[in-house]
């Protein structure tokens, strides 16, 4: 992991020890003091029920409940440039992951998981193009994760068109927990704790007319070293004796999707997404989101949401009990099956023009100013029985 | 250890009076990780199949001096960091509920003693804030009672970071998440690819200053 670390580190310093030349500080505009700072606290509510968890091979709970917390803060630097910075906080219990060991209600019951993420971007209005780079980490009980990348895009003269380039890398280090029972007998041991993953996106955005605007996005996904999940059993015919689900070590994901936003008068707006999946797993996928923004008045917008999800199975996919032995690959993860989902939702957005409330912070001129508030409820369903409710919230919040 | 941090402040004092460019800073935080032993494999091609031995996934409370010499935008230097691993036992990869299989690596916590050479450069450069990647490489000693202990060779460690500095007056606001990876290789290898790896990841946080 570190020297593919150090070559891209290297690589990325290079990059923008050469691109910051242009942005001596001193040259650039300083923001004055007035300039707002956006703050966004999140939190939602997440919680699933199902009978085909992967920890049990594919029978069994998958109840999960999950609470999250997160605040993500957009800092002007200057009139160029800006640095978003994200933090986030995940406790969730899960009586699936429960099951890895024999004890029902053990430590794997519950969970934690943290992560943080930095998003720098410095714009050059003259060239009407941006360049910035991204960073990122996360941890959890059983996994480590580190993400560090580079953005690019550039604007047509009349900002009608233009084209966003996205690279990100991860580096992941699992903790190899194994299912109680396969601790002890001795199978095909697990070959390393890391994963890797390259992620490249071009997205090309275009205004067609003055109600239509459009975009096709094309993501390019690498992925190589431990991609099966070690604590997931898997059950095959004849044989009473699971095994470690095991998967091959690299994957090649193929994404493509098109977003198109139609204005219909200034109150209603349709936003469609389409996107095509292809994997080397198997994997086929077609998704459909429909969100419909409808302004009721000038302060309050509703915006109900549908999306419709098909996929064909993995080539590794097997139910309980259905695999053969001499297979090499094998899973019983119903996220690798075949199935169609639906997701219905609704949300609400009050957002007033200067603000809800406004709240002066301490001795200093600076004031604290409650822009809107969102609410977002959703319902997922699975045709294997996987049943999601989601609740958010997102408190926006200005400093100037 | 007390000697080190010492002479590494008297040096970083002594290089001061005649320079500018020197910038001393102290951090603490919270990391988490954990720490697997690798047991390596029999034959050389299918390296870990005796298995893993691991920690849980604990707390790390690091704390750490670092001297950098400031070359335009570019920061080399030296530091020391000593962290506390809040976790007493190894389990086995034979571990189970009813079987269990534990032993002990520590009597309350593991302590961890770095040395290191680190570099840093200044990506983003603006009158209030800085952002500077830093990469660190260094050697560390282990307190610890692994019953391989005595097998320890060459411990190493890699460490990523992310430098944000907030200026505050004369001093500098350091927030910095970190990623650390150490390795214990074996003196003896009694079977192909046996180590230990230490891994944590946090945010560090402290004071920046320049001594002049």
């Amino acid at each position: 992991m570190s020297r593919h670390l150090i070559i891209i580190l290297i690589s990325i310093s290079f990059l923008f020890s050469l691109s910051a030349q242009e942005t001596n500080p001193t040259k650039s505009k300083v923001i004055k003091e007035s300039s707002p700072i956006d703050a966004d606290f999140l939190f939602h509510y997440y919680k699933q029920d199902g009978d085909n968890s992967a920890v049990t091979g594919g029978t069994g709970t998958e109840k999960l409940t999950d609470i999250a917390t997160q605040i993500i803060v957009n800092v002007p630097l200057d009139s160029v440039s800006q640095l978003k910075v994200s933090a986030g906080f995940n406790y969730y219990t899960s009586a699936s992951t429960d099951n890895i060991d024999l004890n029902v209600s053990s430590a794997s019951r519950d969970d934690y998981r943290g992560q943080f993420n930095f998003d720098y971007t410095q714009k050059n209005p003259a060239r009407k193009y941006y360049y910035g780079f991204v960073a990122g980490g996360s941890s959890e009980t059983d996994y480590i994760s580190i993400s560090i990348g580079g953005k690019w895009g550039i604007k047509s003269g009349d900002g009608n068109r233009g084209v966003d380039l996205l690279a990100q890398a991860f580096f992941d280090k699992w903790m190899i927990i194994l299912p109680d029972e396969l601790r002890i007998i001795n199978q095909d041991r697990i070959e390393t704790d890391n994963r890797r993953s390259y992620y490249f996106s071009v997205t090309y955005f275009q205004v067609l007319t003055k109600r239509l605007q459009s975009s096709l996005t094309t993501e390019f996904v690498y992925q190589h070293g431990l991609l099966s999940t070690p604590f997931h059993r898997t059950f095959f015919e004849n044989s009473i004796i699971p095994k470690v689900e095991k998967l091959p070590n690299e994957r090649f994901k193929f994404p493509v999707g098109l977003r198109l936003h139609y204005f219909w008068g200034d109150r209603i707006v349709m936003r469609l997404f389409y996107r095509y999946y292809y994997d080397d797993f198997g994997i086929r996928a077609n998704t459909i989101n429909i969100e419909t923004p409808l302004k009721i008045s000038n302060y309050f917008t509703i915006y109900p949401f549908y999306r419709y999800h098909t996929q064909t199975k993995s080539n590794y996919f097997q139910e309980f009990g259905r695999h053969q032995i001499t297979e090499d690959y094998f899973t019983s993860d119903f996220d690798l099956s075949a199935f169609y989902s639906h997701k219905l939702g609704i949300g609400f957005k009050y957002s007033p023009l200067f603000g809800i409330t406004q709240l002066k912070m301490g001795n200093s001129k600076k004031v604290l100013n409650l822009k809107s508030f969102n609410l977002r409820y959703a319902n997922y369903q699975r045709e294997d029985g996987l049943r999601t409710f989601l609740i958010s919230t997102d408190f926006s919040f200005t400093i100037f | 250890m007390k000697i080190i941090y010492f002479l590494l402040i008297l040096i970083s004092g002594a290089v001061c009076q005649t320079n500018q460019n020197l910038q001393i800073e102290i951090l603490s935080g919270v990391e988490t990780g954990w720490w697997v032993y690798d047991k390596g494999s029999t034959e050389e091609s299918t390296p870990n199949n005796l298995g893993w031995d691991r920690t849980r996934h604990r707390a790390f409370l690091p704390t750490e001096i670092n001297a950098f010499y400031k070359i335009h935008r570019y920061k080399i230097g030296l530091g020391v960091n000593h962290s506390w691993f809040l976790e007493n036992t190894m389990l086995s990869s034979s571990d189970t509920y009813f079987f269990p299989n534990r032993y002990p690596v520590s009597e309350s916590t593991v302590k961890i003693f770095k040395l290191y050479f680190q570099s840093e450069i200044d990506l983003v450069q603006k009158p209030k804030y800085s952002l500077s990647p830093v990469i660190k490489f260094g050697f560390f000693n282990i307190d610890t009672n692994h019953p391989e202990k005595d097998n320890f060779g060459t411990k190493s460690f890699w460490g990523f970071g992310i430098t944000n500095q907030i200026k505050l007056s004369k001093i500098t606001l350091i927030v910095r998440p970190v990623l650390y990876w150490l390795t214990i290789q074996p003196k003896i290898e009694k079977v192909y690819h046996e180590k230990h790896n230490i891994y944590s990841i946090g945010l560090n946080v402290g004071l920046r200053f320049s001594l002049f």
